[in-house]
Parts: C-alpha cells; structure tokens; sequence
C-alpha cells in the first residue's frame, strides 16, 4: 500500500532518503584521552532540501572502525565548545559507539575483508536543542570522542570516516 | 459494511524523480542489461564456431571486458549504490564512475591475458575451458578464494570533496575489482576459452550468483555447476 500523500507536496510525503551533508576527509585515531575532530559540512542540495529543519531526521554515521585489540566503549558529544571537559556537557551528549566485536571485524581474513564496524547514530533531538539553541553551525560540526572505563591502557582505535546525513 | 481507504495518487513525475533519487546506480544496472545484450548477439552470430572462433586481439579484449561488464558488474552493483550513497548528492554519478574505473582496471589487466593467451593454438580447443573450469572448481576450495571472496565486501572510507574523492572512489572500486578478479579469474578465463559461448556465461553467472546472492554461498551448489560446465566441455573434447 503506498504511503498517505500530501497532495500539496508529493515529494515531502515520500518516504525520506538520506543525503550526506558532511564527512571527515582523512582516517583518524581515538584512544586514551579526549579526542575532538571537526566536520565540514556542505549545504544539501538534494531530497534533504526538501524537509523543513524541524522535520529533518539526522544520523552520524562512523565508517570502517577498526582496532587490532579490544577497545572500551566511546562516548560521542557534538559541538562541546573547544577545551572544555565534555563531561560537564551532558546535554550534549550523543550516544556511545560500543566496540563489541570490533577486532574479529577488523581481522582482514574475516568475514568483510577487514573493513571493520559502521555505526549510525540517531541525532536528530540533539540537532534540534542545537538548532534551538542557535549552536549548530551549518559549516562545522565538532564530534569530541571520550572513552569509557577501560581496566588496561586504552588502544588506539581507527576510525576510517565520520560522515553526517540529513533525510 | 466495508470501508476504503484511498489516497491520491503520487503524479508520475515525482515517482521516476523518487526511483532515481533512490536508484542512482541505474545506469550501472543499464550497463550490466547492455553488456549481456552485445554478449548474446555475439554469441548469436558466432555460435556455430564455438572454441575456434577467432578474433584479433583488440577483439578479444573488448568482448573480454563487455563479458566482466555483464558476468561480474551485477555483483558490485551494491558497491556502486554504496559509494553513491556515501558522498555528496552532486558528486554521486561522478563517484560511481570512479568506482566502475577502478572496478574495471584488474578486469583489463586479466584480459590482456587473456586476449594474448587466446592468440595460442590451444585454447581454441575444447579441452581448454574443460580445464578451466576444472581449475575453477579446484579454485573454489581453496583460502585464498574465501579470502577473495570476502574481500569483495569490504568498505573504504571515501573523501567528501577533491581530488582525494577521486582517488577513494577508484581505489575503493579497484580494491573490490582486484577481489572480484582473484575469486573469479579461473571461471572467467574458461568462459573466455569456451569463445564467449551463452552457455558458459550462464553457466559462470550463475556460480558466482550462487556464491554472492544467498546469506551463505552455496558451495554445493557451486562445485555442481562449475564441474557440470567442465564435464560438459570434456565431452565436447572427446
């Protein structure tokens, strides 16, 4: 059965498809400490144009994450203000990339040829308090990487691409 | 009492904006229908030559690469959809070419081979591609086509902007090129061997289907297929 459409707007009602709007341009590392990095972000010029900025779902997509040892979680924040301790922003607060499995997927004679994890996080509420808050900048999106509780020396964890998108 | 439900049609203009909205890899999936097409008229009109049907070397390796384009491109189409999908909506069509450039180098240098090997006496018999596809039977049980197979999944991170878009888009494609070609090269070597017979192609597609589009590859399934088309050429041979 084919969705409701608005008959004013037909291609608002299609089901959304996701444009990417920004992406890291180089591979990266996180590990033992605070790790920020910053996104350039592009105007979107397809389907994504086609949502008001209320209704826009928003996905932080972390491509190719690969470590040859067992890594702790990592807590993601967006747009913690440069030096400030990221912890004293919860609001700000994303999601967490759980690392289980992440070496058999980095293991190039497994199942993906090595090419690691891809995680989608959903952060269209924080992309409202932002926009609410006049704290999203439509050129540059700060990602600040924080691990979690580790028993041993955090390794050093690769992250193949972050990238944003808009649906 | 029964109730209907309706709602107002979508305007025809918005549905195809919407399909290649979604779809950008259509012209990929064109190319894989154009490919088998110039393949079956080939076929077609050479049929009656089977194994000794010869052709120059330019030949060879233009018919070798519309065979890659129509056997291996429909593996890869989820590739070509994902490297769409993972750059920026102007740069789509740009980045899937790239990928196919990639894609496609292993497959030319292969068929340079091939095209020199098909300047030899030999293989224009039908004892070649029985031994081909032996060989490609043999080759499916080994780790280093496991190994090439997953290969084939693998993802790369790819530039947003620049020529560094470029350069991933290729190199992601020649990387999945290159394990396309390292999984496949016995099978295809023998279908080229067989002078691009219908039957052979058919045959190697749907090996390589059976390997890629079930969950698991259907390893039976394979080696059936694989040592029917090399008993089929032995008996041709004798």
């Amino acid at each position: 059965m084919q969705p409701p459409t608005d008959p004013k707007n037909p291609r608002k009602s299609s089901p959304p498809i996701p444009e990417m709007v920004g992406a890291t341009s180089a591979p990266f590392y996180i590990g033992p400490g605070v790790t920020q990095i910053s996104l350039p972000m592009h105007p979107p010029t397809g389907p994504a144009l086609l949502r008001d900025l209320k209704e826009r779902v928003v996905t932080l997509q972390f491509e190719n994450v690969t470590s040859d040892k067992a890594a702790p979680n990592f807590k993601v924040y967006l747009n913690v203000p440069p030096g400030d301790d990221p912890e004293r922003h919860p609001e700000l607060f994303a999601e967490t990339l759980a690392t289980f499995g992440l070496v058999e997927s980095s293991d190039p004679l497994g199942e993906h040829g090595g090419a690691g994890k891809t995680f989608k996080l959903g952060v269209t509420a924080l992309f409202g308090l932002l926009t609410a808050k006049k704290d999203w900048d439509s050129q540059n999106l700060r990602v600040t990487f924080v691990p979690g509780y580790w028993d041993a020396p955090v390794p050093r964890v690769k992250i193949g691409r972050v990238s944003l998108y808009f649906s | 009492m029964s109730s209907v439900i309706t709602y107002p049609r979508v305007p025809t203009g918005v549905t195809v904006q919407y399909f290649f909205w979604l779809h950008p890899e259509w012209w990929s999936v064109a190319l894989c229908w154009v490919a088998w097409a110039v393949m079956l008229l080939h076929s077609w009109q050479y049929a009656g030559h089977g194994v000794h049907h010869r052709m120059s070397f330019a030949q060879e390796l233009i018919y070798w690469m519309w065979m890659a384009a129509a056997m291996m491109l429909p593996f890869a189409i989820d590739a070509v959809r994902l490297t769409a999908a993972r750059s920026l909506w102007e740069r789509r069509h740009r980045a899937m070419a790239g990928f196919l450039t990639g894609f496609f180098a292993p497959w030319l240098l292969l068929g340079i081979a091939a095209a020199g090997l098909r300047e030899l006496s030999w293989t224009h018999s039908y004892v070649a591609p029985a031994l081909g596809f032996l060989a490609a039977a043999l080759w499916q049980r080994t780790s280093i086509h496991r190994r090439a197979f997953n290969a084939c999944y693998r993802t790369q991170p790819l530039a947003p902007l620049g020529w560094q878009a470029d350069r991933d888009c290729v190199r992601f494609g020649g990387t999945i090129g290159a394990a396309c070609v390292r999984s496949c090269w016995p099978l295809m070597l023998a279908c080229a061997f067989t002078g691009h017979s219908l039957i052979a192609m058919m045959g190697g597609m749907a090996v390589g289907a059976a390997e890629r589009w079930p969950y698991r590859p259907r390893t039976r399934a394979m080696l059936a297929a694989t040592l029917a088309l090399a008993s089929y050429y032995a008996v041709l041979a004798v």
